[in-house]
């Protein structure tokens, strides 16, 4: 693949706006029907669980109707902890070119997101992205996100456009 | 707070005087209530602390809280497994440095005195010349727990020896405490991974939520419709198909008040054959009465053990514990606990499952989260101060069902239908009762 950095960030900086305005259809486009989402459980305070098929996860979506669940629920108007929803504000940093295998990159960042919840205030959560981009159809698309969050006690809720 | 007497209000927050049974929305709000609390029930009796198989081999240890005080368990080097007040003998820093791992020597990072797994001082810094006359070591043992048992691989404390055996304590909910016990020939593990999360909410909103099966049909509609939404996408769950029955009401269910504070919920399940248990159920019949296995296998479940403990069996099966920090506040620990041996293609699917339902960060608790902390702010409107809980009441009987004589135990009451509250009048009376 043609190693173009700006693409890269702004395919990152543009998810990273869809959930913040809440454009989920066009948030789960950017996503191939094979997608993965990695959030990781950590196993104690220092270590990290690192095979998602047979540890706890926080969260492993497999797949686009993976992704789709979650947004109906989020979107349904029937969810207790998604009424009101969170308003939130992610910020994407460092981002960094870590492998180019051609047909796919591997692409590292930072995250930080404030997130304002009508039942429990402001929080301020952060961690580290790693996407796998493929390019599909003509576009930059994501194939894999694992996102490491940094807290291993979940002061109250996480959901998918939070992280 | 009655100061003579400052457990008093908390016996007259539940109340049966007015031919319904009632709890003081106090009793959620209240931090005296909540320091009594702390030292009867917490500090008082048998709480749950970890599975056997956290701290298998000599070393291993696991931190918690025992009400206000930090304890830790450690298996020691005979097998056999040690519980002490997590703090030097010396000047009381707190001696494991994490909430779970493996140190065969205990050493204090303040000042570097050190202890075996028996809690005997080995090693004092410095030691020569810091006492004119020498110094006894053996004043300086950790202070040991005065209860530690476990059954059936559950581990439990008690800071106060003045306790009934643990076998004792757990009653008549050890018949269901062992359809998860009892699950595979090689006994059970926790899976790596797990999480923690804190509430803005009583630790009894969340010992009471854990067991109403009267809030799944609107709480969790929505975790229902989502995943039926999954399915018709062409996702291929197979057996990471997710039980939708029982929250849409199509199954018997039922609840029992099983006495000294512990509960049961159950419902039949409406697929049982994409259980991950299922791949075992030649070993299962071959093993056990047809009753045992109806109910391991074909029956969800979840268990309250008081004061602190639930063990799920439904989609998935989940240990979650509840440590209460303040009055409002409560830290929830939960694991995926599954059959030693089982196939990946099992684990896989009991993970999956355990994921969408029983994780914060999943599809159905932080719902419940949600709901649990409206009851708690709901509960500081003072001019409203009961919570009733009679739904259900005209269905209890005394003692078993059918279903439940058929494994042998003998609730309080049982009641065949899970919207019923019936089973927290005995929650509430054990809690009046130790609080007394």
């Amino acid at each position: 693949m043609k190693n173009n950095k700006i693409k890269m960030e702004n395919l990152l900086y543009l998810e990273a706006d869809l959930l913040d305005r809440q454009q989920w259809s066009d948030w789960s486009a950017l996503y191939v029907e094979d997608c993965v989402i990695w959030v990781p459980a950590w196993d104690s305070e220092e270590v990290l669980v690192d095979d998602p098929e047979i540890s706890v996860n926080m969260m492993y979506l497999v797949g686009k109707p993976a992704l789709e669940a979650r947004l109906h629920r989020i979107a349904s108007d029937d969810a207790y902890a998604s009424l009101p929803l969170a308003r939130t504000m992610h910020a994407v940093t460092n981002i960094r070119v870590v492998e180019d295998r051609g047909a796919e990159i591997d692409v590292s960042s930072k995250f930080t997101v404030l997130s304002l919840e009508p039942r429990r205030g402001k929080s301020w959560r952060g961690g580290w992205y790693d996407h796998t981009l493929v390019e599909e159809g003509g576009a930059l698309r994501i194939k894999r996100k694992k996102i490491t969050l940094l807290e291993d006690v979940i002061d109250g809720t996480v959901d998918l456009y939070q992280i | 707070m009655n100061i003579d007497n400052p457990n008093r209000l908390a016996t007259e927050m539940v109340d049966e005087s007015k031919g319904v049974f009632r709890v003081a929305r106090d009793a959620y709000t209240d931090p005296d209530v909540f320091e009594a609390e702390m030292a009867s029930i917490f500090e008082g009796g048998w709480i749950y602390v970890c599975h056997e198989s956290q701290i298998a081999d000599h070393g291993d240890y696991y931190a918690t809280q025992a009400g206000r005080q930090p304890i830790f368990l450690i298996r020691q080097a005979d097998g056999g497994i040690g519980g002490f007040i997590d703090a030097c003998s010396h000047r009381g820093a707190v001696l494991t440095r994490a909430r779970r791992g493996t140190m065969k020597t205990i050493m204090c990072r303040f000042h570097g005195w050190c202890y075996d797994t028996t809690g005997a001082c080995t090693l004092i810094k410095n030691e020569a010349g810091g006492w004119p006359d020498g110094v006894d070591r053996g004043r300086f043992s950790l202070r040991a727990i005065p209860k530690v048992e476990s059954y059936k691989g559950f581990v439990y404390a008690s800071l106060s020896g003045d306790v009934p055996s643990l076998g004792e304590a757990l009653g008549e909910s050890r018949a269901f405490i062992d359809l998860m016990a009892d699950q595979s020939p090689d006994g059970m593990e926790i899976v790596p991974g797990n999480q923690s999360y804190m509430i803005n909410g009583n630790w009894k909103l969340q010992a009471e939520n854990g067991v109403d099966g009267y809030h799944v049909s609107t709480v969790h509609r929505v975790f229902a419709r989502a995943v039926a939404k999954r399915e018709a996408m062409g996702d291929k769950g197979e057996m990471r198909k997710t039980e939708a029955a029982r929250i849409t009401g199509e199954v018997e269910t039922g609840v029992y008040d099983l006495g000294g504070g512990h509960m049961l919920l159950w419902a039949q399940r409406g697929n049982p054959e994409v259980a991950p248990l299922a791949e075992k159920l030649d070993w299962l019949n071959a093993t056990y009465a047809e009753s045992k296995v109806d109910w391991m296998l074909r029956k969800g479940r979840n268990l309250f053990l008081f004061p602190n403990v639930f063990l799920m069996d439904q989609s998935s099966t989940q240990i979650r514990v509840i440590i209460p920090h303040t009055v409002d506040r409560t830290e929830v620990r939960t694991y995926c606990i599954a059959p030693k041996g089982e196939s990946r293609k099992a684990r896989a699917a009991r993970l999956r499952k355990f994921e969408d339902f029983f994780m914060v960060t999943g599809m159905a608790t932080p719902d419940d989260m949600a709901a649990l902390e409206d009851v708690q702010r709901g509960s500081n409107g003072r001019l409203a101060p009961w919570n009733e809980m009679d739904r259900g009441v005209g269905k209890a009987i005394p003692g078993a069902d059918t279903a439940t004589a058929s494994l042998g135990a003998n609730p309080v009451t049982s009641n065949p239908d899970w919207d019923s509250e019936t089973l927290f009048h005995g929650f509430y009376r054990e809690w009046a009762r130790v609080m007394r």
